[in-house]
């Protein structure tokens, strides 16, 4: 099979490059050796949360492509990363829309008892934004092991309480099971009634992100009914509730405009001749099948999605092996601190302006493939909160460069 | 390549990311099965061959290969389980209830022969009482029932022409009790020039596997590779319509089997659709087709899935005009082949189902198409509406 464009990677950057280039009319093949990591970090949208807490988000923005060249953000540039931000928020129809408060970052509480800043929040959490100043009640649930009321209430000086469940006392219940009940009128008058009767002055109710798969705000809506005050989700361990509708609605969009959509096959191989790659090897065992392309886009993502391997001595990347800035020797490869300036963050590919992947002197080493999301180099997206924003600029222009080819 | 008989897994590429607890749709309905990444590669760590299975949800693993599709460190999570439910099922010994189930193609010639009597006695509520009482087969669940000719009778009667030569296995289903799909697939193949051959062929073994007997579907594994091995040798290109049994052939014959010759039978099979939209990709393919004004939802079978080869039936279809066709947005159907017949199970395989009947309804569709027979019976139980193979429907829009 023939492609204009074959993505590698089904994270959020590989998602919206094939939404990008679908919505230009062009035949597209998107391949993820899983279902990228959507499902496990990624619930809010961060752009960019280390910036101060009242700056806006375009000044900020502004000043950090000034402060970082190297950055992926400026790359991409600021009206480009605002296009890939509105791009993003427009698959997404009432009544579950992501949305800003004001025109900066906001807080929300975290499952880990922090609050964290983030830029485009679903209608889910909204109540729970800032919320520094409200009164809430947290709500857990027995037998649900990912979140834990006490410790989210605990730092907010809230109140943090834990509900038996009615249909399984005692029993283990996870993250998709729960959301599933939730969609259950039965289930939610039960809770609902629950929560009430605990309710002493709190204006607000928060719940781990559990709100339904499919329609999240009738589920949140017919709570608060319920319960007579606001309700609103927070994020928690993976499984990601908030990220699989993420997925789920790229996914369905994406095939309904004829995208070949392939999750579970893994790049055997790049077929290259000279500066450009032809197509790629899907190896399903014992079958291999070729699929070429005009062009194509790497997106497979870091340590986790497997789009950087870590061998005895050096970091790489196994699909096209383009060079990865890293240290010199292994023992740099350590720090304190995962959420610090950690230096693993630091390894990426390099690439120019276009987002084509180039050597340590600059020249281009593919002329038909970019590279997007967070395998580039030049970003700390733990540290700065800006994974979702890099994802999502760096695929929608990487997208658009290619096309221009 | 020297292979192992037995497929060598290693748990410990597991880096406990939760994607597969994000898709499997028997944790997502019941607290009894602790979910793939627990029942997998987190158990499997402390299973030892020489040790009985302690843990009896294993059995509860629907097969669906959905965790085995998202899990990005390559984990084969749905070949842990298959595996150590073998071990299970073989220490605590099959009830007959699963032999039979497993074992239709033995009798399904006398079925369709009787058809007449076969049929009544599946309907027959006394029938389904007793099947339910002494077997365990739910009697919530409606049998398949039989047809007369078969699909291979019917073939032996028609003369089939074409410039090229196409085979193409079938599979028990299509043969006693689907055999519209198999003349449609006929159809379709001539009118695309294709003369159709039927190599011999026996049930490809799927249910016995699913089942975790793996010597009987190695036995069939070892009957039906010689036969194809011949076809392809001959330079004939096989096709399949049954998603199912042609993800067995085409994958689990060699990695799960080690049957000898199933690596070269892999590479010349294809599914029907794939097939056909191959010969689209180099212009080949009859796209004669008439206005079809019809609202119908497609749904993507669990095996089709892991074929690896998109939703070609669902890129086929979108070339006729008129017609309106959507995806369903769903995961497992629930029936998981024999599962769902099994009245421990057939709770759970209905809550799956739910899921599934709830997306069907936000479409609202006229008819229902699924390349895989398990789900077509499931979407019927679930729904009570009219529900075909793709290939029915694209040969009723040729035009004549």
């Amino acid at each position: 099979m023939h492609y204009d464009l074959i993505i590698i990677g089904m994270g959020l950057s590989g998602l919206m490059a094939a939404k990008t280039a679908a919505e230009a009319g062009r035949k597209v093949l998107i391949v993820g050796k899983g279902m990228g990591c959507l499902t496990l970090f990624s619930n809010t949208i961060d752009v960019l949360g280390k910036i101060p807490e009242t700056t806006r988000l375009r000044d900020g923005l502004s000043q950090w492509i000034q402060d970082h060249p190297e950055h992926p953000y400026s790359k991409v540039g600021l009206t480009r990363i605002e296009e890939g931000l509105s791009s993003f928020t427009s698959l997404f129809y009432p009544p579950y829309i992501f949305q800003t408060i004001g025109d900066g970052n906001c807080f929300i509480p975290t499952g880990a008892g922090t609050m964290r800043p983030t830029y485009l929040i679903p209608d889910t959490m909204v109540a729970g934004a800032s919320g520094k100043e409200k009164k809430g009640l947290i709500v857990g649930f027995k037998g649900f092991r990912d979140f834990y009321a006490g410790y989210v209430a605990g730092p907010l000086n809230w109140r943090g309480i834990a509900l038996p469940l009615p249909e399984t006392p005692g029993q283990e219940i996870s993250a998709t099971a729960l959301s599933r009940w939730m969609e259950k009128e039965s289930f939610r008058k039960t809770i609902g009634q629950e929560i009430k009767k605990n309710l002493s002055g709190e204006t607000c109710v928060g719940v781990p992100a559990i709100l339904g798969i499919n329609d999240p705000i009738k589920v949140k809506m017919d709570l608060e009914e319920k319960i007579g005050v606001g309700v609103f989700e927070i994020p928690t361990l993976p499984p990601s509730i908030p990220g699989m509708r993420i997925f789920n609605r790229f996914k369905e969009w994406l095939i309904r405009r004829g995208v070949n959509f392939l999750s579970g096959y893994s790049i055997s191989k790049a077929s290259l001749k000279g500066k450009r790659c032809e197509g790629v090897y899907i190896h399903h065992p014992p079958v291999s099948s070729f699929y070429s392309a005009d062009r194509l886009i790497l997106a497979t993502g870091r340590f986790i999605g497997g789009g950087l391997v870590a061998g005895r001595e050096r970091i790489s990347d196994p699909i096209f092996n383009l060079p990865v800035r890293q240290p010199g020797s292994q023992e740099e490869w350590f720090g304190k601190s995962f959420f610090d300036e950690h230096p693993i963050h630091r390894m990426g590919i390099l690439t120019d302006s276009s987002l084509r992947p180039i050597d340590e002197t600059g020249e281009p080493i593919l002329e038909n493939v970019r590279v997007a999301g967070t395998i580039l180099s030049g970003h700390h997206c733990v540290n700065e909160k800006s994974r979702e924003g890099i994802e999502i600029a760096t695929g929608y222009w990487a997208a658009k460069k290619a096309m221009e080819q | 390549m020297n292979k192992k008989p037995w497929p060598k897994s290693n748990p410990d590429v597991c880096i406990r990311c939760a994607a597969c607890m994000a898709v499997c749709p028997v944790s997502r309905v019941t607290p009894l099965f602790p979910g793939p990444k627990q029942a997998g590669p987190g158990a499997e760590r402390f299973r030892k061959t020489e040790d009985p299975s302690v843990d009896p949800w294993i059995d509860l693993c629907i097969g669906c290969h959905l965790c085995d599709l998202v899990c990005s460190s390559g984990v084969p999570i749905s070949e842990l389980n298959l595996i150590a439910r073998a071990k299970y099922l073989d220490e605590k010994g099959r009830p007959l209830r699963d032999w039979l189930l497993t074992h239709s193609y033995l009798f399904s010639g006398i079925a369709s022969f009787f058809s007449v009597i076969t049929n009544f006695l599946l309907k027959n509520r006394a029938f389904k009482w007793i099947a339910d009482a002494f077997l365990s087969i739910d009697r919530r669940r409606e049998l398949p029932p039989y047809q007369s000719p078969t699909f291979r009778q019917w073939f032996r009667g028609h003369h089939s022409t074409g410039e090229k030569k196409i085979a193409y296995f079938y599979g028990c289903y299509i043969n006693t009790n689907e055999m519209d799909v198999g003349k449609a697939t006929v159809q379709v193949l001539e009118a695309n020039n294709f003369e159709v051959i039927l190599p011999p062929q026996e049930c490809c073994g799927l249910p016995m596997l699913g089942n975790g007997n793996f010597k009987g579907a190695r036995k069939m594994g070892l009957k039906n590779v010689p036969f194809l091995l011949k076809t392809i040798r001959s330079g004939v290109e096989i096709i399949f319509s049954s998603t199912s049994c042609g993800y067995m052939i085409r994958h689990d014959y060699s990695r799960l089997l080690n049957i000898p010759g199933s690596e070269e039978v892999a590479e010349h099979l294809f599914d029907l659709f794939e097939f056909l939209r191959n010969l689209r990709e180099n212009g080949n393919l009859n796209t004669h087709f008439k206005e079809f004004p019809l609202k119908v939802a497609y749904f993507a079978p669990c095996h089709l899935r892991s074929l690896g080869i998109g939703l070609p039936a669902l890129d086929i279809l979108r070339l006729i005009p008129s017609l309106q066709i959507e995806n369903i947005e769903a995961d497992c159907c629930g029936l998981g082949g024999t599962f769902g017949f099994k009245k421990e199970k057939y709770d759970i395989s209905q809550e799956i189902g739910k899921d599934l009947k709830a997306a069907i309804n936000r479409l609202n569709p006229e008819i229902v198409l699924t390349d895989c027979e398990g789900c077509r019976m499931q979407i019927r139980h679930l729904t009570g509406l009219k529900v075909l193979h793709p290939i029915q429907i694209l040969r009723d829009a040729w035009m004549r």
